[in-house]
């Protein structure tokens, strides 16, 4: 697997969005660039601000109107920026969707659930009856785990728990079987044990499409039971990126060092003494340092290097890339192989 | 010896109302008879899920819920017998620090307004306010620049430190913190998270954590409850839980949380509960948990009680072995 | 209502920031400008009108606008400017009395309402049904028949109509404040009901506030015009902008309908005013109207 693996299905290349606002331009996300290939799942880790949730927007070619972008997002063999809003409008739903965190707000109370999701197959395939048309949502409802549907899918979306609107809207976004389910932030407002019951669904869902997941998240722990790579952002760029055993066991940059390190861990033998914390914090994309966006807040920056020059991604291993001019580099594995 | 906190039975009932003419149909339990000690110096981990019933708890401790039952004794005080300027004293003693720090500052406050604000509510430190201010934004960490700026001028993590001098101007003994660290990034968590233990440790104060986060209870606890549609149904101290629990609702709920390291993901046993939450208006009856339980049987109709086993309490008729 | 605030840093600072939010709003500072000039020379008449009130020239008769008169006379060759200047009194403390008054009343009742609810909230949300289905002009007509027309039983009737409005809108806005977390927090704290009322609520009302009692002076003012032009309002020979809008009006259709443009006009410009400086008082009380550049909350 190469950096950025060729990105059979996505190909994100100098990715860059800019505001333009009253205030002068602000650079939102900063040259950001990976592929995905048909199958995988990718993390997109990073806090909020970070410029996560904004490539995602990009992708689905859904940026406020204030927005500048340049680079190049090319999925499935064709360029999306520039590309006519026709042909994002057929792309979208039926070849890339997207799950976001609003369970609630994404679906419209006025219509059951069951209604959404036939409209959802509509959009793109108008051939079904009536009857084909309802076989299939009930089919969707149970992939996504809803118990009894055909009892549930007359429902409104105020009869739903949490959990089961989040599954509803899952159960729309994969209607078409898309070839990338983007989703954002899917379990932030779920309780663990449902967000473990919605990503076991995700997972029998790609597993049964075939489809390749892009997985948007703040949470280190969800990333490390779904992805096979991961892309960790800051500050509008993007820090490191690796496959998940690499970013988590042979960490390059300080940032994810620092974001591994100030988490409480579940499985800590006691009660720990204190936390590592990373000083300061995050930057504005108005008011962001010289140098390294991250050296005000890094343990190790050099003065003389870190604050001065921006650092440019390296590779420090196969398929592992950090910005950092301090990166770690690969350490043989014990056993001797490295991919 | 009584404790320094210690709440005994507490209930509240919020009543179900109905139709055109909103008649009362019923009443939810959204606490069933909840009982804690708290000692100073120590913190207690209070989770569970959403709709369970543990902020209600803790905004009961500090009256802003008024509790249907029960009684809540601060040092063989009782609060909820209170009222008037009892009241008002006893308040300086038990605070509460408030999960959303954005929502629970009045934005057109500056900061030293709103650190200023319990000293003069309580006619404190005349005279010497501005000093207890420096000293309190010493305390949580914050620089004195901040004192003339407003609440949207300042970071999450910040706020959430205001929120913090804030409690800790009238000195009290005990501190609510509803989900402290639920709206923060992780970065800045832990940062206050190590205010948290820092400030427990110079003025031994006692902590009542409410989370639905078991890795943030975990690193804070001393000793745990775990709650579950108003009642506790485990409680023992903090690495006893987490190495041994008992009760299948825990045992669950900690084999959901993820832990940031893939090798050890994907060895791990998931236990994904089947259905949701019951409606608290359609409990089953006898044990709350039985229509999620893998365990359960005839026995699980009647419902069990909270048994102190060597310091390990659990409600379960087939509780984990230890 | 007269809580003593202590003189901490903080509010003095608050006060200098206001000053800096207000003047930033442009049209705000003009209406500010125009209001304060016309309101120096209504009052100022005296001294700055050009002839002597009620100064008649029976023999000069109505003239066109000239150097002399420069708004032109009316019937009685009385100089039609000092006339407005001295009917602006009239008009303008009858609006500003009013607006003060059916706010403070309205905030008042609105505020207690909202906050405690209950049954003092339900009793007073029949009242204000009431004056909602009450056709206010005829209410007005009758009470004024019997408490005569001088402006102070105006001040008074258009102030115990004029409230329910506004307690409407602070009763909505108080009962979305109360589900905030930091009333909740000034609660925990040890505030009593009057305190969160007093530092919490009513400085989160500043802006509802401030453009309420814009939209009542200029509200005052065009009823004011009403029940002149009915014949309810302030009677000759006591004068105001709406009764010499009314007495222009039988000259629609001859060549001195200018007569009527005038008090119109005057009319025109301080409603506008008022509420230009409404607005920029909403902006100038909220803290987050001037959130630095730096903010870049609304995208992640």
């Amino acid at each position: 697997m190469s950096i950025a693996s060729d990105g059979a299905l996505l190909q994100v290349e100098g990715l860059s969005v800019t505001f333009r606002s009253r205030d002068g331009d602000i650079n939102a996300l900063r040259d950001v660039s990976f592929g995905m290939a048909a199958g995988e799942s990718l993390g997109v880790v990073g806090e909020s601000g970070s410029g996560k949730s904004l490539t995602s927007a990009a992708i689905m070619g859904l940026l406020p109107a204030n927005a500048v972008v340049s680079g190049s997002i090319r999925f499935m063999g064709r360029e999306l920026l520039g590309a006519k809003e026709s042909e994002l409008r057929d792309l979208r739903g039926r070849r890339m969707s997207i799950i976001s965190q609003n369970a609630l707000t994404a679906l419209n109370p006025v219509h059951t659930v069951g209604a959404q999701i036939i409209e959802a197959i509509r959009v793109h395939d108008d051939r079904p009856s009536r009857r084909e048309l309802r076989d299939r949502a009930l089919a969707l409802l149970d992939l996504v785990g809803i118990p009894q549907p055909s009892s549930r899918i007359d429902n409104y979306p105020h009869e739903f728990s949490g959990g089961m609107r989040q599954r509803a809207l899952i159960a729309m976004s994969v209607a078409n079987e898309p070839d990338l389910i983007i989703a954002d932030e899917p379990t932030t407002a779920l309780d663990v044990t449902v967000q473990a019951q919605i990503l076991d669904v995700l997972a029998r869902i790609q597993e049964r499409t075939r489809s390749s997941l892009m997985l948007i998240t703040h949470d280190l722990g969800v990333v490390a039971g779904v992805a096979d790579r991961v892309v960790v952002m800051y500050s509008g760029s993007i820090a490191e990126q690796a496959d998940v055993d690499d970013l988590f066991h042979q960490t390059a940059h300080p940032y994810t060092r620092g974001l591994l390190a100030c988490l409480p861990r579940l499985d800590a033998r006691d009660r720990s003494t204190s936390l590592y914390r990373i000083p300061g914090f995050q930057p504005s994309p108005s008011d962001r340092p010289d140098g390294c966006t991250f050296h005000p807040r890094c343990d190790v920056a050099k003065p003389g290097l870190c604050d001065v020059d921006a650092p440019l991604l390296i590779e420090v291993g196969a398929g592992h890339i950090a910005r950092c001019h301090l990166a770690v580099r690969h350490h043989p594995r014990p056993d001797g192989s490295d991919q | 010896m009584s404790a320094l906190l210690e709440v005994r039975d507490l209930v509240k009932e919020y009543p179900v109302r109905r139709g055109l003419l909103r008649r009362e149909i019923g009443s939810v339990k959204a606490v069933n008879g909840v009982s804690l000690t708290l000692e100073r110096g120590r913190t207690l981990g209070l989770v569970g899920e959403t709709g369970c019933g543990k902020s209600t708890v803790g905004r009961c401790l500090v009256r802003l819920v008024e509790p249907t039952s029960g009684a809540v004794y601060l040092d063989g005080e009782n609060l909820t017998e209170m009222s008037g300027r009892d009241l008002r004293a006893a308040r300086r003693r038990i605070q509460l620090v408030f999960q959303d720090p954005y929502a629970s500052l009045d934005p057109r406050q500056s900061v030293g307004a709103i650190i200023a604000e319990p000293l003069h509510l309580h006619h404190l430190e005349r005279g010497n306010e501005q000093a207890r201010i420096a000293n309190l934004l010493d305390l949580v960490g914050l620089s004195q620049s901040v004192r003339d700026q407003y609440p949207h001028e300042l970071s999450g993590g910040q706020r959430q430190r205001v929120g913090i001098a804030r409690a800790l101007a009238l000195e009290p003994e005990v501190i609510v913190l509803d989900e402290p660290v639920s709206a923060l990034d992780v970065s800045i968590q832990a940062g206050v998270l190590n205010l948290l233990e820092e400030l427990q440790q110079r003025l031994d104060l006692a902590y009542l954590f409410i989370s639905h986060d078991l890795s943030v209870v975990r690193h804070v606890s001393h000793e745990v409850a775990v709650m579950y549609l108003g009642r506790i149904v485990e409680r023992v101290d903090a690495d006893r839980l987490y190495s041994s629990p008992k009760h299948p609702y825990t045992k669950a709920m900690l084999s959901a949380v993820p832990v940031p390291d893939p090798r050890i993901e994907r060895s791990r046993q998931r236990i994904v509960l089947e259905g949701d939450l019951p409606s608290p208006l359609d409990l089953p009856g006898g044990c709350a948990f039985r229509s999620r339980c893998w365990k359960q049987t005839d026995r699980c109709a009647i419902g069990p009680s909270l048994i102190d086993e060597q310091g390990h309490a659990v409600a379960c008729h087939h509780p984990e072995l230890e | 209502m007269n809580e003593v605030q202590p003189q901490t840093s903080a509010t003095i600072r608050t006060r200098s920031t206001f000053w800096r939010r207000f003047t930033r709003h442009r049209m705000a500072v003009l209406g500010a400008v125009i209001l304060t000039l016309l309101a120096a020379a209504c009052f100022g008449a005296t001294l700055v009108a050009p002839y002597p009130r009620d100064q008649q020239d029976l023999l000069l008769g109505p003239v066109a606008p000239s150097a002399e008169h420069w708004l032109g006379t009316d019937e009685l060759g009385r100089d039609y400017l000092t006339e407005i200047l001295y009917a602006g009194q009239v008009s303008m403390l009858l609006a500003i009395s009013v607006a003060l008054i059916a706010t403070s009343i309205g905030v008042l009742i609105g505020a207690v309402a909202g906050y405690r609810g209950g049954w003092i909230d339900d009793l007073f949300m029949r009242v204000t049904d009431l004056f909602l289905v009450v056709p206010a002009i005829a209410l007005l007509a009758l009470a004024l028949q019997g408490l005569g027309h001088s402006p102070l039983a105006i001040i008074i009737v258009l102030s115990l109509i004029g409230w329910t409005y506004i307690a409407r809108v602070v009763r909505g806005q108080v009962l979305s404040l109360r589900e905030r977390e930091f009333i909740d927090a000034a609660r925990v704290i040890g505030a009593t009901d009057r305190q969160v009322l007093v530092r919490h609520v009513l400085p989160n009302l500043g802006g509802v506030i401030a453009v309420n009692v814009a939209l009542a002076v200029a509200g005052t003012i065009i009823i004011e015009s009403t029940l002149s032009f009915l014949g309810f309002g302030i009677q000759p020979p006591e004068s105001s902008w709406g009764n010499m809008l009314s007495q222009a009006s039988g000259l629609i259709g001859t060549p001195k309908v200018y007569l009527l443009y005038f008090p119109g006009l005057f009319i025109l410009v301080t409603v506008l005013a008022v509420n230009f400086v409404g607005d920029g008082l909403r902006d100038a009380l909220d803290p987050r109207s001037t959130a630095s550049s730096a903010s870049s909350r609304g995208y992640s």
